[in-house]
This record gives structure tokens, C-alpha cells and sequence, in this order.
């Protein structure tokens, strides 16, 4: 599993570097070494981020500062509900984001 | 006959400065400032149909009258000389061998809106330019031209794409990053330290000292569709590469075959792009329309600075099309949120593509950023990527194909720029 930050001016200054190492930290001490941290291509939600998007649930949270960094974790489990990172998403994006994922934004390219 | 590109006095071939430069006496300069009021200058300018040659293609009249409609005691004048638009090199090429050319033309600008000072902003990796002019400039102060009590001074400007638009021009001379600003206030409102301030390409003010001299129309019947003439760039792939002084008007085919020579490595041409890096691909059916801003536009493409791109039937357009988005991902300044994810999205799309990962569905997400990002950006960077992309996936949908499907055979490789 993969869960993409965007590590772009605005989401950065926003503090989502300590929102990865968070989450690194997090998922190591809860032994779920398997899910990596990926960055994102800005996707123009820079005014709610640090954003986050986690593919395989087809969710994007916004506002993802460190101190949220559990709840994520928790709703990788099925153990927290993310209706509050998600009040502030634009919709438009939400369309756009998913229908880019939709049409393989994230895959990983063909290395030949 | 040459209008702009007509003597280069002070300079031998090589482009050193002469031993015994015959410095010009300005005439045209000292018949304006003697015997033409300004408002008659910007009406000569209209009637001329002068427009921006920075790219925009703005009527340079309308932006004199404003600027002299300022009421304020200082003004200033800035002549753009960044010249970042790939491909171009026009402006480097008027201020290294043309620099009395565009100092006369700049004291007319100035004198014209009634600004007290003029600002010469050079790209600091041009430094021929940078010496050229300057030796030009003390050369015109040694043999007492008079300028009239208009101060000029040469600024040094770094090699960031984004100066070339004109309020990140603005920011940098008052000594800040080069990121555009808000507009309005417009810089003639409020440009300069606040100083209402119009800023010119440097072709631009090298245009005046013909159309004072010898008049508009003269000026106007240079062109074979009656707008004048324009520089433009023809770029290493030709046989013949340089600038050249182009007719308005002028089929692309004669500027492609006659003046450039074709292509050096004997090969058609595939398609051109005609006004530098943002400009739509023409195809070679193209070919016939005249060097012509409204001709060009009609066919999806732009005039622009007339950096003539030409791209053999050899070339790959998907590989060119993705150096062009990336391009335009790295020179976005990252200010405004929706030029920062289109340009990426369009560039990471375009590359998984050329890579062998891409497909329809991702192509179709083309259009949607792009309705996204539209009118959103603080500057026009926003709007380049646009007609590259849209029209080269209108004219090359077969190469598209062939990377989706797996088999370019005009790739030599794969290997991902960077």
C-alpha cells in the first residue's frame, strides 16, 4: 500500500515533511513497514493541505499536519473515521484527482 | 530594404568594440525631441501599427498613451533584454551589434511617455550584451549626445525564465525574487519603486528610430501585409540559422526554404513552431501562411517572438512535446497553485507516456486540467503549456499511439530526460 504527500511549496510549508516523518515513525512502531510514503504531483489543493492521498482507499485527506498522523493510521486499521479530513476538499479536485489516479497517474512507469 | 537591422557602426564583424567607432550622431532622436511633440510620436507609433515584440503582440501605441496619460512627476522606462524565451535571440543579437539602435529608440520611448529615466535590464548570461551596450551608452555620453535630461542605466538581471514577464522584471530591479505580482495595479500604474513604469522589449524600442525617420507608412509598407517587419530567430536545425528581418506577411515556406536553407541534416520538416516554445505546431500543409499574427492564430498557433522552431520528419514529437511541458513545469514560479498542478500534471502526464506508461484515459485528462487551470495564474505562464500540448496531440495522434501501443520508431531511446 502507498500513501502520497505532497511535498510541494505550499503543502510544505504547511508542515508536511513532519507529517511523512510522523508517519514514518508511526508505521514502523505499529509494524506496518509494508505501506511506503510517496510524494505527489501537486494537485492545487494548497490552501487545505498537507495533503494526503491513499490510492487503494480512494481518499484524499487535507489538513494532514503531524498531530493527524494517528487518525490516518488508525483508518488504515478500520479503527477511526476521516470525515474531518475530508471537510474541507474542493470537490472539483476530488473528481479531478481521482479520475487522473483512475487513468494511472501513479502507476510506475515502464522502465525500458 | 532593412529597417532595423541597418548599421552596426560601432562594432567590427567579430564584435569588438572598434578602434575608430563611428558613433552615429541620433539624428532621428534630435529631429523628435526638437520638432515633434509627444503625443504626435504615439500617434506616429499608431499609425505604424506597432506591436510589443516581447511575445504578447500588444499595440505598442496603447500602452504609450497610458504610460504619458500618468500624471506623475516620475516615470520610468524599462527595456526588457532578459530574452529568456528559448530559441530566441533577437534582443541579444540588437544589443550586442545594434546598441546605438536601441539606445536612440529608447530615448524616443522615454521621451514620448515623458519618462525621466530608462532602465536597460540584460540577462546576466549575455555578457557581450552587457558590454556592448555599456560601451555604446559611454560612447553616446563621451561624444555629448544630448539626452535630454534622461538618465539611462544598464541593470544586470539573473537568467530566470520568469523575467521575461514583466512584473517579476519589476521585483527583481527593486531587489526582490523573481516572482510576478498581482495585477492590477498594472505597471504603469505603479511600477518601479511605485514610479509609473512601461516596459518594452528591446526590439520594440529598436523599431522607432525607422518609423520616425522615414515615417508610418513607409514603415508599414516594409511588410507585405502592411504591419511592418519583425525579427526572427531561426534556430541551429536550420542550414542557414541567424535572425533576420522578416516582412510581416512573408510565407513560411520561403523563410523555412529560402532563407534557412531547410534543415541541416537534409531531412523535411515535420512541423514548425513559429513563435518560440508556447506557440502551437503548424504542419507542413502550414506552410503557405504568411508571417502573420492573425494568420497564425487562426491556425492555433502565435507569433510570438518569432523563435522559428523547425522538427524534421525524423523527430519524435511526443519526446519534444514532453521536453516542452517540462520545461514549462520547471519555469513555473510555483506562486499560484493551479499553474503549479497544471504544468506538473501536464508534464508528468506527457512523460509517462513517452516512457511507455501512459494511455488514452490519461490523455484525456489533458483538456480538464487545462479548463481547470485557465484564468488562473497571475502571469501568462499558465496558458503556455497550452497550445504545445493541445495541438501536438491534434496533429501527432499516431506517434501518441505508438508510445501507448508500444513501439516509437522515431525514439532512439527511451531514456527519460531529466
Amino acid at each position: 500500500m502507498e500513501i502520497y504527500v505532497c511535498i510541494n511549496v505550499d503543502c510544505k510549508s504547511r508542515g508536511s515533511q513532519e507529517t511523512i516523518d510522523r508517519l514514518k515513525a508511526l508505521l514502523h512502531e505499529r509494524g506496518m513497514d509494508q505501506v511506503s510514503i510517496e510524494a505527489i504531483v501537486c494537485f492545487s489543493a494548497c490552501n487545505v493541505g498537507p495533503n494526503v492521498v491513499i490510492p487503494s482507499k480512494r481518499c484524499w485527506l487535507s489538513g494532514v499536519t503531524q498531530d493527524k498522523v494517528e487518525t490516518v493510521i488508525d483508518y488504515l486499521n478500520g479503527q477511526a473515521d476521516v470525515t474531518e479530513l475530508q471537510k474541507s476538499n474542493d470537490a472539483v479536485l476530488d473528481q479531478m484527482i481521482f479520475e487522473l489516479l483512475d487513468a494511472g497517474l501513479l502507476e510506475k512507469a515502464n522502465p525500458t | 530594404m532593412r529597417a532595423i537591422l541597418t548599421r552596426s557602426d560601432l562594432f567590427d564583424p567579430e564584435g569588438s568594440v572598434s578602434a575608430t567607432p563611428a558613433l552615429p550622431a541620433y539624428p532621428t532622436w534630435n529631429r523628435v525631441r526638437g520638432s515633434i511633440p509627444p503625443e504626435r510620436v504615439i500617434d506616429g507609433i499608431r499609425e505604424a501599427g506597432l506591436v510589443g515584440k516581447g511575445g504578447a503582440g500588444f499595440p505598442t501605441h496603447r500602452k504609450m498613451r497610458l504610460m504619458f496619460e500618468q500624471p506623475a512627476a516620475k516615470k520610468i522606462l524599462v527595456l526588457n533584454g532578459s530574452e529568456h524565451e528559448p530559441g530566441s535571440f533577437k534582443d541579444r543579437h540588437l544589443l550586442e551589434h545594434y546598441p546605438h539602435t536601441v539606445l536612440e529608440g529608447a530615448l524616443i520611448l522615454a521621451y514620448a511617455v515623458k519618462a525621466s529615466e530608462v532602465i536597460i535590464a540584460i540577462n546576466e548570461s549575455l555578457a557581450p550584451c552587457i558590454e556592448h551596450f555599456r560601451a555604446a551608452l559611454r560612447g553616446a555620453q563621451d561624444a555629448a549626445v544630448d539626452f535630454g535630461g534622461i538618465s539611462v542605466e544598464v541593470r544586470v538581471v539573473p537568467d530566470v525564465y520568469i523575467v521575461g514577464e514583466e512584473t517579476a522584471l519589476l521585483e527583481v530591479l527593486e531587489g526582490r525574487p523573481a516572482l510576478p505580482r498581482k495585477k492590477p495595479p498594472y505597471p504603469i500604474e505603479k511600477g518601479v519603486n511605485g514610479a509609473p513604469t512601461l516596459i518594452q522589449n528591446i526590439e520594440t524600442a529598436a523599431h522607432m528610430p525607422f518609423i520616425l525617420s522615414a515615417g508610418s507608412a513607409a514603415y508599414r509598407a516594409l511588410g507585405l501585409n502592411g504591419a511592418g517587419v519583425t525579427l526572427c530567430t531561426l534556430g541551429s536545425e536550420f542550414q542557414r540559422p541567424g535572425i533576420y528581418e522578416a516582412p510581416l506577411g512573408t510565407p513560411l515556406r520561403e523563410i523555412l526554404d529560402d532563407w534557412g536553407g531547410g534543415l541541416r541534416n537534409g531531412t523535411a520538416i515535420k512541423t514548425i513552431q513559429p513563435g518560440g516554445p508556447s506557440s502551437g505546431f503548424l504542419a507542413s500543409g502550414d506552410f503557405d501562411l504568411p508571417l502573420d499574427a492573425e494568420a497564425l492564430k487562426q491556425h492555433g498557433s502565435a507569433l510570438g517572438c518569432a523563435a522559428i522552431r523547425a522538427y524534421s520528419v525524423d523527430t519524435c514529437m511526443v519526446d519534444e512535446i514532453s521536453k516542452i511541458m517540462h520545461f514549462f513545469a520547471h519555469a513555473s514560479c510555483g506562486q499560484c497553485p493551479r499553474c503549479r498542478m497544471e504544468t506538473n500534471m501536464l508534464d508528468t502526464i506527457v512523460r509517462r507516456v513517452l516512457t511507455g506508461g501512459g494511455n488514452w484515459q490519461l490523455l484525456a485528462q489533458v483538456d480538464k486540467l487545462i479548463a481547470l487551470a485557465k484564468g488562473e495564474g497571475m502571469c501568462s505562464l499558465i496558458d503556455m503549456p497550452v497550445a504545445p500540448i493541445k495541438t501536438g496531440l491534434a496533429l501527432f495522434p499516431d506517434e501518441f499511439r505508438s508510445h501507448i501501443e508500444g513501439g516509437c520508431r522515431l525514439c532512439a531511446s527511451r531514456v527519460l530526460h531529466q
